[in-house]
């Protein structure tokens, strides 16, 4: 089963590739009224949005985990899942921030410019790097899980302001195009890249989950001998 | 007890032990000392800086004061052993309450001496007075609600200096860019009615923070506390 799941997703990212390389056409040109001063490279955004969703999911998921941590016994494994998804949340968020910089460089003109959607990813990254220096901090393993789990809840309740604050302030307008419409095949390509890459996400926290217990067992049998 | 009187009672002792050693009080006081006297020294008393640097300077030196001395409370509790005495006696939320209104009067205090100050030094002249109050006090408010979950989570680190600010800043955010820019609006020229009309916007956002901060800081305070 585990096979034929990992065959059939390298499958789907592939063919999600070759879509946006071969089938995908380029994006309606500036001069033509579209939003994009170099269409033929506007395909990347096949590869850049769909990072942010895997950003949204993930911290939604380690979000979830630390809650059930904290109201549900206090399991160790949930620890491990939220850690998890905010280490793949804060690649993901990594990744979303290279190829929105080369996106913007080919579009735009400048690797970086103070976009709101820009500050706002910027931010989440500075939670997961404060996150991650927190939990080097604590020695002992509970009280370092449930602080954890309290400030990813609290850094989950508290972000989705950012989306509605940072744009308000910012003198620079959003770059990002609001209310694109996309065509029917961007759309799709898009939709599917999403998938696959919720997917791919989905895999990851398997294995990375899975790495960080059998890390913990090792740690035990090492106390025992 | 009823609940309110267990958050009086921290709230007095927080002031009571503080008042013994006053190492919060005169610490926030010297560092807000030493980044007014820097301020001062770069600009060389010379060229008075626009609005927006005024605005960001004076957040600046608020946002870190903060961060220097809020973390110190809960700190305390666990270094000295009183936190399980504290935590027998009084419920978790009456514990944040007491400690918030404790940590929101030592920062509104701070602010209310540093940042006529800091107007004073930089020569600039604030037309709307009742909106940069407002727009301040907010913002303490939201900055301590932040703090007094950051600090509870800092303290049972080994690394606290310098983890406050950098937990809590991603999160201040918003208070910080609404901040700064009521403090300008307060500052602009003309409309010397005293109106709150142009920083309403900034207003709305600071006290919808408020609620957010407080409520979310509120409930997740148990978690850290009763461990």
């Amino acid at each position: 089963m585990a096979t034929f799941g990992k065959l059939f997703l390298g499958v789907w990212i592939a063919l999600v590739l070759v879509a946006t390389f071969l089938w995908l056409p380029s994006a309606v040109p500036a001069a033509a009224g579209g939003v994009f001063s170099s269409p033929d490279l506007a395909r990347i955004i096949i590869l850049h949005l769909p990072n942010s969703m895997v950003v949204i999911v993930a911290a939604f998921v380690s979000g979830w985990y630390a809650l059930r941590y904290l109201t549900r016994g206090r399991d160790p494994v949930d620890d491990i899942r939220s850690k998890t998804s905010v280490a793949l949340a804060a690649l993901f968020c990594v990744l979303a921030t290279v190829t929105g910089s080369v996106f913007a460089r080919v579009e735009w003109g400048a690797y970086w410019n103070w976009d709101p959607k820009q500050i706002c990813i910027f931010l989440l990254l500075l939670i997961y790097a404060a996150y991650f220096v927190l939990r080097a901090g604590i020695e002992d393993a509970e009280k370092r899980a449930s602080v954890c789990a309290v400030y990813v809840l609290f850094a989950v309740v508290m972000t989705p302001m950012l989306g509605y604050v940072v744009p308000k302030y910012m003198a620079t307008q959003s770059l990002h195009p609001k209310n694109t419409q996309f065509d029917a095949a961007y759309s799709w390509t898009l939709l599917a890249a999403g998938a696959g890459f919720i997917g791919l996400y989905a895999w990851l926290q398997n294995i990375a989950v899975r790495a960080d217990l059998v890390r913990m067992a090792w740690e035990e049998y090492q106390c025992k001998e | 007890m009823s609940w309110v009187t267990e958050a009086a009672a921290v709230f007095v002792k927080e002031w009571v032990s503080e008042w013994r050693t006053r190492v919060s009080l005169s610490s926030v006081g010297l560092f807000a000392a030493c980044s007014l006297t820097l301020i001062a020294l770069a600009l060389r008393g010379g060229a008075a800086p626009g609005r927006e640097a005024a605005a960001a300077l004076l957040w600046i030196v608020i946002f870190f004061t903060a961060a220097t001395g809020l973390g110190r409370s809960f700190v305390h509790e666990e270094e000295r052993g009183t936190a399980l005495a504290l935590r027998l006696s009084a419920r978790a939320t009456a514990v944040w309450a007491g400690k918030y209104v404790a940590n929101a009067t030592v920062l509104t205090l701070l602010t209310a001496i540093a940042s006529p100050m800091l107007v004073a030094m930089l020569g600039i002249r604030v037309v709307n007075v009742p909106l940069f109050f407002f727009v301040l006090l907010l913002g303490v408010l939201a900055l301590a609600a932040v703090m007094t979950l950051t600090a509870a989570l800092v303290a049972q680190a080994t690394a606290r200096s310098g983890l406050l600010a950098a937990l809590s800043f991603p999160v201040l955010a918003p208070v910080l860019l609404a901040g700064v820019h009521g403090v300008e609006a307060a500052m602009g020229v003309g409309n010397l009615s005293g109106s709150i009309e142009p920083g309403l916007g900034d207003l709305q956002v600071l006290g919808s923070y408020v609620v957010v901060a407080v409520t979310a800081s509120l409930m997740l305070f148990d978690f850290v506390w009763n461990d």
